[in-house]
């Protein structure tokens, strides 16, 4: 598994496709940290939600990197779907943890508001939380599963601005309300952004073991 | 000991057009099997099944616990890797390594092209890396769908003495064509209307090369032409260059 995971973060590196969703998080950090963006807390709620759809972005990516006769040797040689659903699922996930890296880092050094130990350790599980759903939403919109890249597109756009609006629905509302409205408590607004991921990943995952 | 055992295996397309219909194979550690049939048969599809990149609609697919898979061959682009790691790469996921790899690929004449990158090779090429990657990393069972159709006559024949080594080496393998294959020793089927059908000796077909004032000539022909062939030659005073069996 570790030599598929490898694997997978290798060649998904070696694309220039990876680079778009690399860039446009990039921007949005740098747009939300361009001048004064509040308390530490508050402030990476954005990025965090940006996160979702990149997530959902890289899993498209690392699921679809290979062309179909490179993608049957790889399922071949680990000898099953869930194997090469896991595998992938940790690459986007190592990509995923990079960018929360720099999320963080980038918050503490542009924003000069107090960052103590306790709230750079939120902001973390914040944005590997809301990577984490991204990436399982980004399963269920990938190979071997047939959704088109526009499908694709749509629908994690629609699951996107649908959590942004109606606040309750997780993965993104909840934890918006919790550490930008400050209406309920954060902790579980993470869990149920996290159960979503990877219940979305285990769902895709059954998917997959069917797919034809 | 079985490297695959296929049970009641039924396929059917998404518009319920069946293509395997309750297909039995049973291929032994060190046999070779090789299925034959026309475009549309279903041999992709029931190789892909043996395989295991898909699951069967129906019936019990018992196979050796490493696999090593050769696709049809595509001009679909490859992953961006050098060959040498993307054939480690698979080796590992198979784990085991690509010890082994260096000397097939000298047979198939692809050793320097292992050093650059997969995107640089030829389609032909790259399906010689692919074949590189069924044969590596001792799989107990090797499917290996229409491998002789890219080749060259040189390759073809490297290719001939790799399967019949793996399979001496205790592997099943499990060989696929649309048409004529050079002479593979084991089992031969015929794939038709969903069903596999051991071929009979009678439809074998057989390759005769022979000299003649003009040149070399062909010819594809049955045993009982082989045989008249072969005296009509000999009684002409021409020379026997080659006769190989095809499936």
């Amino acid at each position: 598994m570790i030599a598929a995971v490898a694997y997978y973060v290798l060649i998904t590196a070696r694309r220039q496709a990876v680079l778009a969703p690399i860039f446009v998080f990039v921007a949005v950090i740098g747009i939300v940290y361009a001048t004064d963006a509040g308390p530490a807390l508050a402030a990476a709620t954005v990025p965090a939600a940006a996160l979702v759809p990149i997530g959902a972005w890289i899993m498209r990516l690392v699921a679809g990197v290979e062309s179909k006769p490179f993608a049957d040797v790889t399922l071949v040689a680990l000898g099953s779907q869930t194997r090469r659903h896991i595998s992938r699922g940790l690459a986007a996930a190592i990509f995923g943890a990079g960018l929360c890296v720099v999320a963080t880092l980038w918050a503490r050094i542009a924003n000069p508001h107090p960052y103590p130990t306790g709230v750079v350790l939120t902001i973390v599980a914040m944005n590997l939380v809301l990577v984490v759903a991204g990436i399982g939403l980004g399963a269920l919109l990938s190979p071997p599963l047939g959704v088109t890249a526009g499908a694709g597109a749509l629908a994690a756009t629609i699951i996107v601005l649908v959590s942004l609006v109606v606040r309750f629905v997780p993965p993104i509302g909840p934890v918006l309300d919790a550490y930008l409205a400050h209406r309920t408590a954060g902790g579980p607004a993470l869990i149920e952004a996290a159960v979503v991921g990877f219940v979305a990943f285990g769902i895709a995952g059954r998917l997959a073991r069917r797919a034809r | 000991m079985s490297a695959l055992d296929v049970s009641g295996l039924v396929w059917w397309y998404r518009r319920g057009e069946v293509v395997l219909h309750d297909l039995d194979l049973r291929v032994e550690s060190g046999a070779i099997a090789s299925i034959s049939g026309p475009n549309g048969s279903g041999k992709s599809t029931l190789l892909r099944l043996i395989a295991g990149v898909v699951v069967p609609h129906r019936g019990t697919i018992e196979r050796a616990s490493r696999v090593g898979y050769l696709p049809q061959s595509s001009d679909e682009p490859p992953v961006r890797l050098r060959a040498s790691t993307w054939l480690d790469s698979i080796a590992k996921m198979k784990r085991s390594h690509a010890a082994d790899a260096d000397t097939y690929a000298r047979e198939l004449g692809v050793d320097e092209a292992l050093k650059g990158p997969l995107e640089a090779l030829s389609v032909g090429t790259i399906a010689k890396v692919l074949l590189l990657g069924a044969f590596t990393a001792h799989p107990g069972l090797i499917v290996l769908d229409e491998p002789f159709a890219p080749l060259d006559a040189k390759s073809r024949d490297a290719l001939t003495q790799m399967i019949g080594r793996a399979a001496a080496a205790g592997a099943g393998v499990v060989v696929s064509s649309h048409d004529e294959m050079p002479s593979l020793s084991g089992e031969h089927y015929v794939l038709q209307k969903g069903k596999l059908t051991p071929r009979s000796p009678d439809a074998r077909r057989w390759r005769v090369l022979t000299s003649s004032p003009d040149g070399a000539v062909e010819r594809i022909v049955d045993a009982a032409g082989r045989d008249a062939l072969l005296r009509a030659a000999l009684d002409a005073g021409h020379e026997i260059l080659a006769v190989e069996e095809r499936t």
